[in-house]
Formats: C-alpha cells, sequence, structure tokens
C-alpha cells in the first residue's frame, strides 16, 4: 500500500514538472508571439525613413481609416483641457481621435508603476507621460518609448528646431517635456504686508531669504506660522547647489557628484539652523510625521515662504485650496546677488511608447500637444521655440488675477537675465542617488548625524552607486 | 489485444486504484491553479534571483550573473538592517501579543462586566484599514504638539522622543501600533480557545484549593497550548511579511531604520526595477521563514496535548 502511495506521488511529481515546463515553455513562445506585433511596429517605423516612398503609399490609404490614439496620463484633473486639446486636433485630423485613460489620479508615482506594467506586458497605449528627467531618461533607455528623430527628419525638421528645451538620450529624442515648470518662490503677500517687508528684488539672496523668513514667522505651539517651509523631497536640498551652478544639481559636468560643493554644505547647514536654531521653517520632524502636503499649508497660510515651482499657478485658482490672500512670486534666491540668474527648469515629458500601434499619428499628435496644445489647455508654461513665458504664464492665470501679485509675477517671469538651466545630462541612476540624498539628508535633518558624515556618506555611498552602475 | 483490454478493465476496476483516479481528478482543477499561479512564478522568481534585469527593458533585458545577487546582500546595509528590524519585530510583537492576548482574553471571559462590548472595540482596530489607523497614530505621535508628547512633557519629560522620525524610536513605535491593531485578532482567537477549556477542571483545582493565578498557570496555559502553537506559527510567519504600516508610515526612514524585509523587497522590485536582486532578497527571506517554520513543528509535539 505504502508503495503503491510512493509511485503514485512520484508519478504525480513528474507529470506536475512536466506540466509546469510545458507551460512553462507556452508561456515563453506566447509572450513572444505579443511581442512580436509590437516589434514588427518599430521596425516598420525604424526602416520608414529609408523606404519613404513605400511608407507614403502604406499612409496615403490610411489617411482615411479611422484612428484612434490612446493616451495614458495622470493628470485627471485637466480632463477639460486635455479633452479640448484632442478636439482641435481632431479637427485639424478628423480621422484622428485621441482617447485619455488616466492612471494614479494625478500621483505620477502610481501612474508610472501602472503604466510600465503596462508596457512591459505589451499592451498598446500611444502616448505616455514621466514627471521628471530622470525618470524619462530610465524609460528611454530601456526601451519604452520609440524614437522621435526618424519622424522630425521625416519632416525635415530637427527636435531643437522646434522646442527650447530638448533632452537627446543616446543621441535620439525619445520625448518632449511639453509641459515646463520652473522653480520659484511664492510668499503670502499679506504676511509680507504685515511683517513690513517689500517684494524681494530680482536679486535676492539666501541671507536675505532666511532673514525673511525669520521676520516672517509668528506664533507658538500647534499655531506657528513659518516663515519658511522645505518640502520632504530630497532633492529640495539641491536649491543650493542649483542657485550656483547651470545643469545638473546632482552632479558636475565631467560625471561626479556634486555633494562636496561649498554650496550644497551651505544651504543643509542653514536649513538645519532655520529649522532648528532660528525656528523659522517648519521643521523636517513635523513635514515626515503628518506627511504634509505642502499645497495645504501654503493656501491654509501655515507657512509664509513656499520655494517650490511655477507648476504651483493654477493651484491659487483652484477651489480646492480656495483662500483670500493675494500671493506675490520672488526667484529662487542667489549666494551672491552678482550670480546669475539660474532658473532650473523641469517638465512633465511627453512620448510616443514603444508599443504604439500608430506611432506616426501618435508623433503628429504629440507635436501637436506639445506646441498648440500647452496654450489650448493653458495649464503650464509652453516649451514651444519662440514662446513667451510671461504669455504661458497669464494664460495660466486668467480668471484669478485677483489672487496674483501680477507685477511681481511679470518682474520674475521677465527676468532680462534670465537663463534656462536644466539637466544635460542624467544618468539611468539618477533615482538611486535621489534616493539615497533623502536618506542621508533626513537623518542629518532629523539630528541624528553630522554634517560631515552625512556628506561623506553621501559621496562614498554615491560612488558605489556610479561604480555599480559603469 | 482483447485481454490486455480486459486487463486494464479489471485495473480500473479495482476499488484501490479507482478510487485514487478520482481521488485524482477532484484536486485537478486546483492543482493546476496551484501549478499555474503559484509553482511557476516561484520556480520563475528562483531562475530571476540569479539574474540582473531591469524589467522595464523586457524579456530580452534579462542578463545572468550567477550568485552575484547572494553574495551582494551580505554587504548590503538595508539588507542587514531589514533583517535586523524583522527579527527585533518579530521578537517583540509575537510574545508581547500572546502574553497579552491571553491575559486579555482571560480577564475578559471570567472577570469582566460586559466583556463583549469590550471584547469588540479590542477588535475594532484589526478591522480597520490600516491607513486610517496610521493616519491617526501619525497625528497621535506627531513629535513637537501630539497628545502622546504633549502628555510626556507635562509629566516632566524634556526631549520625548520623536517616534516616527526618530531613528532610534521609529522602529518601536511601529512594532506598538503592530501590536495594538493585532491585539483584538488574539484575544478572539484565545477567547474561543478558553471556552474549550473544561470547567471540570477549575472545579477540581478549586477543591484541592488552587487559587486564580495558581489556575491560570496550572490549567489555562497548558490547556491552551495548541491555540499558542497555531497563533505563534501563523504569528511568526505574518509578521515576516509585514508591509503595510511601515510602507504607510514611515517608508523605511528615517534613513533606512524602519525598513523591512517585505518593504525592501518591494522598494527594490518596484521603485528601483533590479528584479533579479529583489527575487534574490525574496528567496532569502523565504529561506529564513522555511527554517523557523520547521524549527517550530519540530516542537509542535511538546506543544500539543496529545
Amino acid at each position: 500500500m505504502k508503495k503503491t502511495r510512493k509511485t503514485i506521488t512520484s508519478v504525480t511529481l513528474a507529470i506536475s514538472m512536466a506540466a509546469m515546463l510545458g507551460a512553462c515553455s507556452s508561456g515563453g513562445s506566447s509572450t513572444e508571439g505579443t511581442a512580436s506585433p509590437a516589434q514588427t511596429d518599430v521596425s516598420q517605423a525604424e526602416s520608414s525613413p529609408n523606404s519613404q516612398p513605400s511608407s507614403n503609399q502604406a499612409s496615403a490609404p490610411q489617411e482615411e481609416e479611422a484612428v484612434t490614439l490612446r493616451f495614458a496620463s495622470w493628470q485627471s484633473n485637466h480632463d477639460a483641457g486635455n479633452q479640448a486639446v484632442a478636439d482641435a486636433f481632431h479637427e485639424l485630423h478628423p480621422n484622428i481621435t485621441v482617447q485619455f485613460d488616466y492612471y494614479g489620479d494625478m500621483n505620477s508615482k502610481d501612474y508610472l508603476q501602472k503604466v510600465d506594467i503596462m508596457l512591459m506586458g505589451q499592451e498598446p497605449i500611444d502616448l505616455v507621460m514621466a514627471p521628471s528627467f530622470a525618470d524619462y531618461v530610465v524609460r528611454a533607455e530601456s526601451g519604452s518609448y520609440l524614437g522621435l528623430n526618424q519622424f522630425f527628419q521625416e519632416e525635415g525638421l530637427t527636435a531643437e528646431d522646434e522646442f527650447n528645451v530638448v533632452v537627446p538620450v543616446n543621441e535620439d529624442v525619445y520625448g518632449i517635456p511639453g509641459e515646463l515648470k520652473y522653480n520659484l518662490v511664492l510668499i503670502n503677500k499679506d504676511m509680507l504686508d504685515a511683517a513690513g517687508l517689500s517684494v524681494p528684488s530680482l536679486d535676492w539672496t539666501w541671507e536675505d531669504y532666511r532673514s525673511y523668513a525669520k521676520a516672517l514667522t509668528h506664533g507658538s505651539g500647534p499655531d506657528t506660522v513659518y516663515g519658511s517651509y522645505f518640502h520632504s523631497w530630497g532633492s529640495t536640498n539641491l536649491y543650493g547647489i542649483s542657485s550656483a551652478k547651470e545643469g545638473n544639481s546632482y552632479f558636475n559636468s565631467d560625471g561626479t557628484l556634486a555633494f562636496d560643493s561649498d554650496a550644497f554644505r551651505d544651504f543643509l547647514q542653514m536649513r538645519y539652523d532655520m529649522e532648528n536654531v532660528d525656528l523659522s521653517s517648519t521643521p523636517l520632524a513635523d513635514v515626515k510625521a503628518l506627511n504634509m502636503n505642502y499645497r495645504d499649508q501654503f493656501f491654509n497660510g501655515t507657512i509664509a515662504m513656499l520655494p517650490m515651482g511655477s507648476f504651483m499657478f493654477s493651484d491659487i485658482g483652484n477651489e480646492k485650496y480656495a483662500h483670500d490672500f493675494v500671493t506675490t512670486f520672488a526667484r529662487m534666491p542667489l549666494w551672491d546677488s552678482q550670480d546669475p540668474h539660474y532658473n532650473t527648469v523641469s517638465g512633465n515629458f511627453f512620448a510616443v511608447a514603444s508599443t504604439s500601434q500608430h506611432p506616426k499619428e501618435a508623433y503628429e499628435f504629440l507635436k501637436f500637444w506639445c506646441q498648440e496644445g500647452v496654450s489650448i489647455k493653458g495649464m503650464f508654461i509652453s516649451n514651444e521655440k519662440g514662446a513667451d513665458k510671461m504669455e504661458s504664464t497669464s494664460r495660466i492665470v486668467s480668471g484669478f488675477e485677483d489672487l496674483i501679485d501680477m507685477d511681481a509675477l511679470t518682474v520674475v517671469m521677465q527676468d532680462p537675465d534670465w537663463v534656462d538651466s536644466y539637466e544635460e545630462f542624467t544618468p539611468s541612476y539618477q533615482s538611486e542617488i535621489d534616493s539615497l540624498l533623502t536618506e542621508e539628508t533626513d537623518i542629518y535633518l532629523l539630528g541624528s548625524q553630522s554634517l560631515d558624515d552625512t556628506i561623506s556618506n553621501l559621496m562614498s555611498r554615491g560612488n558605489v552607486i556610479i561604480e555599480e552602475n559603469k | 489485444m482483447k485481454r490486455a483490454a480486459r486487463q486494464q478493465a479489471a485495473i480500473f476496476q479495482k476499488p484501490a486504484v479507482k478510487e485514487q483516479v478520482t481521488g485524482f481528478l477532484f484536486i485537478l482543477p486546483g492543482f493546476v491553479g496551484f501549478i499555474a499561479f503559484i509553482l511557476i512564478p516561484v520556480a520563475m522568481s528562483l531562475g530571476l534571483s540569479f539574474t540582473e534585469w531591469n524589467f522595464l527593458k523586457g524579456w530580452d533585458g534579462i542578463h545572468f550573473n550567477g550568485l552575484k545577487n547572494y553574495m551582494k546582500l551580505f554587504s548590503d546595509s538595508w539588507f542587514t538592517r531589514s533583517l535586523v528590524n524583522n527579527l527585533l519585530y518579530t521578537g517583540v510583537t509575537i510574545p508581547v501579543l500572546l502574553i497579552l492576548g491571553l491575559i486579555t482574553a482571560e480577564i475578559i471571559n471570567h472577570h469582566c462586566y460586559m466583556g463583549n462590548l469590550i471584547r469588540v472595540l479590542i477588535f475594532i482596530p484589526y478591522i480597520a484599514s490600516i491607513v486610517a489607523v496610521c493616519t491617526v497614530w501619525q497625528v497621535m505621535l506627531q513629535p513637537s504638539y501630539g497628545p502622546v508628547n504633549q502628555f510626556l512633557m507635562s509629566i516632566g519629560i524634556e526631549n520625548p522622543p520623536r517616534w516616527l522620525v526618530d531613528q532610534k524610536w521609529a522602529i518601536w513605535a511601529i512594532i506598538f501600533i503592530n501590536v495594538w491593531t493585532q491585539l483584538g485578532y488574539y484575544v478572539a482567537v484565545y477567547m474561543s480557545g478558553l471556552r474549550n477549556v473544561s470547567k471540570d477542571l477549575y472545579e477540581a483545582a478549586q477543591i484541592d484549593g488552587a487559587g486564580g493565578v495558581q489556575q491560570f498557570w496550572y490549567i489555562t496555559i497548558p490547556m491552551v497550548k495548541p491555540t499558542t502553537f497555531f497563533l505563534a506559527t501563523m504569528g511568526i510567519i505574518s509578521s515576516f511579511k509585514v508591509f503595510d504600516v511601515v510602507s504607510v508610515l514611515t517608508q523605511g526612514g528615517p534613513g533606512n531604520s524602519t525598513s523591512v524585509m517585505a518593504y525592501y523587497i518591494y522598494k527594490t522590485a518596484f521603485q528601483e526595477f533590479k528584479m533579479g536582486y529583489a527575487c534574490a532578497l525574496a528567496w532569502a527571506l523565504f529561506i529564513i521563514i522555511f527554517l523557523v517554520t520547521v524549527f517550530q513543528w519540530k516542537f509542535q509535539s511538546s506543544f500539543s496535548n496529545e
């Protein structure tokens, strides 16, 4: 009896193993099967510049064919504006309709997680987004996006002709930062007036910022209104570096880490002193312990100055953050009033997914979206060549100008010494460096590690990451 | 030919074999599901743990790198910290829950007015959404003006711990919040365990002159051993897999002071996209849980009453 049971179990084991292997191999082939259409799409797209006549022939009848582009976005709050762009495009190209699918509900991190997995499963999506240079570069390098240079070349253009900020990866352009965001400081003007301070000039320094913060802090206990607020992102600690140099704030131009620079050390020291000595900036412990939302903090009037970005313009008019004070603006402080005026720019990237079924049409829409689309939507600063920053800005704030100090905003946006500063070099491991930065600076700002140790840890651990990725 | 067919038919008519075949047919649907959704993914993850794979790059991005992932484990400060935290977490949470759970159950069962109401109150955190529970504790443990620290300051402690943002105390805050949420479950299971203990034993002990504490020590504890064993086994396994509270409250921070294995695996796989290394971490976790469980089963006999 025992023996038969043994043989039976071994037989079933063998069967299950065989079944497993069978399933494995069939699984392998089926994924190859689903992968192949996407791959042929790519190869067709790649070969199209060389075989232009044939592709033209092929696309001629396609013009009649109705095409629906699938646009995966996280901007569910912007649905009305997005639809308006899609409708305007549909009027120009009646055969193309754009359908928006929202993932992550305004949270780009959740969006990336979902859409990455969908792309990996070869789901046909035509247009996708990324919220930052680093997120874009990782995906461009790993082949999630289609190269756009071929399409630009077909039209006899280059991306640089059409846009101000272009970020090539391995000598191809994979996405366009169509919606630009600049760093600047938002200030509660009512508090500024109450403290008897004037709107900061264009050449104000971090020292001025610190004394402004001191003067603006009032109240005590849970009702303290802090003069300044630094958000919990690790990258907040790079404000010092981005005031001092152009380009990527994590790295020097030769690819080495920038954390041993004086600008970085001075900023961290200043932030620590403001939070723990002056008590003029919301302590990081409070920010982290309550998962504070910087929009709520600013619009509820519990902070006076918020170094953040131009993407908050549209929030000022958002009913969700209803408030009755006027917001004024200043550029990011400098270290020395003689320094050049670098303006750190980031943006939402738009790209054609490698799984796109209609890459040509997707490119057409992408270009429209990043040019006319930005003004139709009216939420961000346009990246179109020759577009005026203040013009985009006035479009964003139209309808709630009474909540905005337009004079100060115009001064900031039309700064004659303006220098666009953006990452021309973004390695794929930048997100790892960023989480390291958050980790180490948290420990310092929460008071468990000295500044020297923090910087030496950042340098040594950061160099290990660089070494691993060589 | 005919004879062979007859022989085959005869085999199937043998009651034992027939029974076996029916039995296998019955478990087939479940077994196929098990193979497709558990066995194959597990085997694949073992395979992947010997590779380097950024899963954004698709299947072509898989590169075999031998034992490199496993070698890296021990020089990885996040891994060692996560492991130590997991051991600390399990070592504290489970004994505390077992002791508190049994005592609370005993008190509610025998010595308490409105016991059912109290049982429900204790059980509520367990069924409440973990995110809601965490939000409440986030406010309670707010470092500068949260109720807990206000109280500590009012009784004269000048620099109370900053709890969730304190490198030393954050893991203890997490342990405490977990004990608070899990306690209801332990109490509920112990209460049903206590109901199965025969009243005769207590009466006999009373006649022999045993007091309340002695009865608890010599009757209750030995009689609920099977329940204790069940709770300890399941508790240890689930405590090695703790994830939700860490993910909601601290994301492993400050620094890496509250990282646990499950959180680190998630972070490696879905935030850093290192699927190969994440699989190696998952297997390391599996080996630990497996060893602990084997160890427990070995001692099971001394826990059961049979």
